[in-house]
């Protein structure tokens, strides 16, 4: 049974701001948000766990959660024996993000076009269903397509390649594999792995919300564990004119439902942004990533693509858990993979251009102007 | 055309027999048929394949709330299988459990007609009178007001959490299937992703099959790379019907210089040869082009604004041409146009061509200048050809906006042996979802393009 929030005595204050996060039913609150809920109600930690447990108690009449003293080190056992992550398909990318993409967890890859963002976009929706016996959290993924970049053929070979790589180790020797777990290994088949992504082509900002909208209903009943964004930048960037305030307020509705559900339901949420070029006075023009820096807060893994010389290298700059660090990879024909044969996960501090880089995107341009000028002068025909 | 065979009873009226129905699929379907695209299925089955019912058994299981539900409780659908897709209404009712094939040809079509629009109005939507009278005095007229309007500001209207809620849900779940609730499936043929080939086997590798509708393509390159020759022999082969690979529609030609009349009359009649010697039935023609001579912005805005879309309404247009977008965006000498006001005009040209693409369903080619690159500037490299030291004019805005990146390049050449000047010319794929960066080496002929030697890795 549902029980809405109004139930509870709460200030309105916080009531008016529990609704416009989408956090209305009362069973949606659990102590292991306390964190997320703090930085979002503006109050403090023991005030966040105590709400929390407040509107717990008004839920059926069980025992509110925190009452059972679960303690940092029983997180750390419960994320031991859930450590399912979904895996990239580069174990250096893999690395980078401490396991892979994590459920409940946002994601931005940010870098310029071409750099491989949709490439990893595809390679997650086909990676987080791998079997069971494989570490694989074997759920279904969304794909929210705002340019038309989802091509079947191309997320039909990625499917090919990781199918084959089942299918060798359900055939292998290797004894761990009882005869049941082979089977399933073996049944893993291409169809299957492209009925379950689901593709939402969205043509402008409306269908992006009604998909939110659909989301946890949708993401139930079909045991969806990934939600892909490519890209958020589209349709939000310049669609509203001039009322940024407009696209300030549906943005954050649109975050704060997918957050929402992302949380409750377990799933990994993995977006990509555009980049955009950052004129300062006095300075050269950089490209940071778009949408601007109160957009940043939403995730909490940040990501970005670039090329250094012939190499696609990734930039963890934000992060809740690990330390900044990059790490290359490449892009196949079976998909997202492991560079071969090179210096892996070079230090920051040694890295100078990472650190070049992380300071760029690091920096503070506030709200993403619709008239950064993105255009470079355009020159004239050169003479036959 | 395809008989039922399990129908015995073939009337004229009933649903067996080689019926050419309106489908429409909703997304929920799309993952199931593989290549299948939602919500413009309609235009690609239509054209290609006909209907029939299937057997009694995929009729069990009415009581279905998705599409996907009813897949998944059934066979599985296949390349090559049927489908027909009936709303609730219609296969509850009894004469319909027992036989499906009593559903009559006219019936299943007048289901269709019937809320085959997404609802644009608030009335539109099934909601409780209590909520609509409510959402009318907060002066909210069509769905996409509705869709603005903070959920705090409905609560504020008095309504409740859970109503918000489910009215939010409902409302976006009529924006996604708008006149199918249940479906029933008998089989389905899943139709290949339409592309516009070029007919050469080369370069139809290159784009693994051909340019697909969804994008915008772009050709840059610097002048003389012939930029506009494909664009003239693109223009042709999209009228072809799509079983010949084309698009099977008419074309419209944004040209921003000189229209070059004569060059295009001279490839149709080359072009209409070659498939007429081929026993071709459908040829192109210059008629099924139309030509819009626009050379300034203010020109390309008013006509993006007002009269394309009387064009698309009225024309079976398919594919949209502008050559080229770059000099569109060109320096006015005359006036100084302020490039922090240019920068937002192309923004803004983007959300236009975009919104244009999803209206009317067209592929969208662009072509664009191409500028040697003097230094080592890092992000010029990631928008254009490291390898070949050059970069599409417009910048990253509008490189965001570009999903398949084609570049053009000629190089001269004195050949040792004749001493004769001999041009090679490319074409490369710099990025693209969908292909990998390979290269091909092509020719301009009198027919249009040809590709030559064989597809390789570009670096």
């Amino acid at each position: 049974m549902e029980r809405d929030v109004d139930l509870v005595p709460l200030r309105p204050v916080i009531f008016t701001r529990l609704h416009e996060l989408g956090r209305h039913r009362i069973d949606s609150f659990h102590l292991e948000d306390w964190e997320m809920l703090s930085r979002e109600l503006e109050v403090s930690e023991e005030e966040a766990k105590r709400l929390i447990g407040v509107i717990s108690g008004y839920s059926r009449n069980e025992v509110p959660s925190w009452m059972q003293a679960r303690t940092a080190w029983d997180l750390l056992q419960e994320q031991r024996l859930n450590p399912r992550m979904i895996t990239t398909g580069s174990e250096q990318l893999d690395r980078l993000l401490g396991g892979g993409v994590a459920p409940g967890t946002i994601v931005e890859f940010s870098g310029a076009p071409g750099i491989g963002k949709t490439q990893l976009c595809m390679q997650l929706c086909v990676n987080v269903q791998l079997p069971d016996a494989l570490s694989g959290i074997q759920g279904s993924a969304i794909y929210i397509d705002t340019d038309g970049a989802f091509v079947v053929e191309r997320l039909r070979e990625m499917a090919e390649a990781i199918v084959e790589k089942c299918r060798e180790e359900a055939d292998s020797d290797d004894t761990i594999y009882d005869d049941t777990v082979r089977g399933a290994l073996q049944q893993f088949n291409v169809d299957e792995v492209l009925a379950r992504i689901f593709h939402f082509r969205c043509h402008d900002y409306f269908d992006m919300l009604t998909v939110v909208h659909l989301l946890p209903e949708f993401a139930q009943k079909r045991n969806v564990k990934l939600i892909v964004i490519d890209s958020v930048a589209s349709h939000f960037r310049y669609a509203f004119e001039d009322d940024l305030a407009k696209r300030a307020r549906i943005m954050n509705s649109f975050m704060q439902k997918l957050n929402a559900c992302a949380i409750e339901n377990k799933i990994a949420v993995v977006m990509t942004n555009q980049m955009t070029t950052r004129v300062a006075a006095g300075e050269d023009t950089r490209l940071i990533p778009a949408l601007g820096t109160n957009w940043g807060y939403s995730c909490s893994v940040r990501v970005n693509l670039s090329w250094r010389n012939d190499t696609r290298i990734a930039l963890l700059f934000k992060s809740p858990s690990r330390g900044q660090s990059t790490a290359p990879f490449i892009v196949s024909a079976a998909g997202i993979r492991d560079i071969i044969s090179m210096d892996t996960l070079i230090e920051p501090e040694k890295d100078r251009e990472a650190t070049l880089l992380m300071s760029s995107l690091l920096a503070d341009e506030g709200d993403d102007s619709i008239l950064a000028d993105d255009s470079q002068p355009v020159t004239q025909d050169e003479s036959a | 055309m395809e008989k039922d065979i399990e129908n015995e009873t073939a009337d004229e009226e009933d649903f067996s027999g080689d019926l050419r129905a309106v489908i429409h699929a909703n997304v929920f379907l799309s993952s199931r048929l593989g290549d299948l695209y939602p919500g413009n299925v309609l235009d690609q089955l239509e054209e290609n394949y006909s209907f029939s019912m299937g057997n009694e058994s995929s009729f069990s299981e009415p009581q279905l709330t998705t599409p996907a539900d009813f897949v998944s409780a059934n066979q599985p659908i296949n390349r090559g299988d049927d489908v027909v897709l009936l709303s609730p209404s219609l296969v509850n009712r009894s004469d319909v459990r027992r036989r499906p094939s009593a559903v009559k040809k006219h019936e299943i079509l007048a289901d269709m007609e019937r809320k085959s629009e997404r609802p644009t109005k608030i009335d539109q939507l099934e909601i409780h009178p209590r909520i609509l009278a409510i959402l009318l005095k907060m002066k909210l007229k069509s769905v996409r007001e509705l869709l603005d309007v903070s959920p705090i500001a409905l609560r504020h209207a008095s309504l409740t959490g859970p109503e918000v809620e489910r009215l939010l849900l409902e409302t976006s779940k009529k924006w996604w299937s708008p006149n199918l609730d249940l479906f029933t499936v008998a089989r389905s043929r899943a139709a290949p992703t339409i592309r516009l080939t070029f007919g050469c086997p080369l370069l139809d590798k290159l784009f693994r099959g051909g340019i697909v509708v969804d994008h915008l393509t772009e050709f840059a390159g610097a002048a003389g790379t012939a930029k506009t020759q494909t664009c003239l022999f693109l223009a042709l082969r999209a009228q072809l019907p799509v079983l010949s690979g084309g698009l099977g529609g008419e074309v419209l030609y944004l040209c921003t210089e000189t229209v070059p009349i004569r060059r295009l009359r001279q490839m149709t009649d080359e072009m209409v040869r070659n498939l007429t010697a081929a026993k071709s039935e459908v040829t192109p023609s210059m008629d099924r082009i139309f030509i819009e001579n626009l050379v300034t912005l203010d020109e390309v805005e008013h006509f993006l604004s007002g009269r394309v879309h009387d064009l698309l309404t009225r024309l079976p247009i398919k594919l949209v041409i502008v050559d080229s977008m770059a000099s569109v965006f060109r320096y006015q000498e005359e006036e100084k146009v302020n490039s922090m006001e240019r920068s937002a005009r192309l923004q803004r040209m983007t959300v236009i061509l975009r919104r244009l693409q999803a209206k009317y369903n067209v592929a969208l080619i662009c072509t664009n200048q191409a500028t040697t690159m003097i230094d080592d500037a890092a992000s010029s490299d990631t928008l254009g050809d490291g390898v070949d030291r050059t970069a599409p004019a417009l910048g990253l805005s509008w490189s965001n906006f570009v999903t398949t990146r084609v570049m053009l390049h000629k190089t001269r050449m004195e050949d040792p042996d004749t001493g004769l000047a001999v041009v090679k010319r490319r074409m490369k794929v710099v990025f693209a979802p969908h292909l990998p960066q390979t290269q091909v080496k092509f020719e301009v002929g009198m027919g249009g393009l040809r590709g030559v030697g064989k597809v390789e890795v570009s670096f």
